[in-house]
């Protein structure tokens, strides 16, 4: 009876059985058709393919082509391809062919593509320690 | 450090074909370790293995084990194997063994596995819109009680 039900997705597998989805490093995609309205923390990798209205916080995160980020991005590695409206802060920042970024760029080591938009400060830091959001 | 630099180019190198390739049904995934508070939207899928302090609104949210959301769950099917505090409707449900629910599950069609944790009302979606309807229906006639005095009021006051 549970398996007519969830022929679209198994409950333990995720849709089509992918194994992805349960032993993997963590790593959190936002496809485009999701918009989330506050904040997002974890240690691991976040891809934003959507919309984030809020600050975002990882290890490593990478806004996509299509990804939209309306608040500051904290990670030790960012990858920008897409849009973001505030501060960013990670020791990496890489700003890709098509980024559009307005805020300051607090960054250790930085990357700008040709095409890449920019408008801000671009101020550089020694060491940029990631400061949690929230309380785990 | 050039080794560094080309690795983290090819990294993103790999992902931004993906974000561009147009995700067609391909779900969200919020990861064990991330935590959200706030509300999510979307019009595709979304699998849960993290935190999720909010509402979520989506087509099909599939709450995985060890998740957790305290929020309402809306949706057109709503796949709970985690731990969900706050209300879940939807018109398909169901409910695995290891899922721990505490809240009203509103529903068309409802399938709990032996094992699993629920804790609160269950109730049919069109049952609720009955409901919804008697309450307009009562909040409608009062308001036309309410009139009604007013009405004579002003008749009163006219003679």
């Amino acid at each position: 009876m549970l398996r007519n039900t969830t022929a679209a997705i198994d409950i333990r597998r995720g849709p089509g059985g992918r194994d992805s989805w349960p032993g993997d490093a963590p790593r959190t995609v936002i496809q485009d058709d999701l918009t989330i309205i506050g904040d997002l923390q974890t240690d691991g990798q976040i891809e934003v393919d959507g919309r984030v209205i809020g600050n975002v916080s990882g290890r490593s995160v990478i806004v996509g082509e299509h990804g939209q980020v309306e608040g500051s991005i904290l990670a030790e590695m960012v990858t920008i391809f897409g849009i973001a409206v505030g501060p960013v802060q990670a020791n990496k920042v890489r700003l890709g062919n098509t980024a559009q970024v307005v805020g300051n760029i607090f960054h250790n080591e930085l990357t700008v593509e040709p095409g890449a938009h920019h408008e801000g400060r671009r101020p550089w830091r020694p060491n940029i320690e990631r400061k949690p959001i929230f309380e785990r | 450090m050039f080794t560094q630099g080309s690795k983290s180019a090819d990294e993103s190198g790999q992902t931004a074909p993906s974000g561009s390739g147009g995700n067609g049904g391909e779900p969200s995934v919020i990861s064990a370790d991330l935590k959200i508070i706030g509300d999510l939207h979307c019009a595709g899928d979304v699998q849960i293995k993290g935190t999720v302090e909010g509402d979520i609104r989506s087509r099909t949210v599939t709450v995985g084990e060890g998740a957790q959301v305290t929020g309402a769950v809306y949706g057109q099917a709503v796949h709970v194997s985690g731990s969900v505090t706050g209300q879940i409707e939807a018109p398909t449900v169901t409910v695995a063994r290891s899922a721990k629910i505490q809240g009203d599950v509103i529903h068309d069609s409802l399938a709990v596995e032996a094992g699993a944790h629920l804790e609160g009302q269950c109730r049919r979606l069109d049952s609720k819109a009955v409901a919804e309807a008697n309450t307009a229906a009562r909040k409608l006639g009062t308001t036309e009680q309410a009139a009604e005095p007013g009405k004579r009021a002003a008749g009163g006051s006219g003679t």
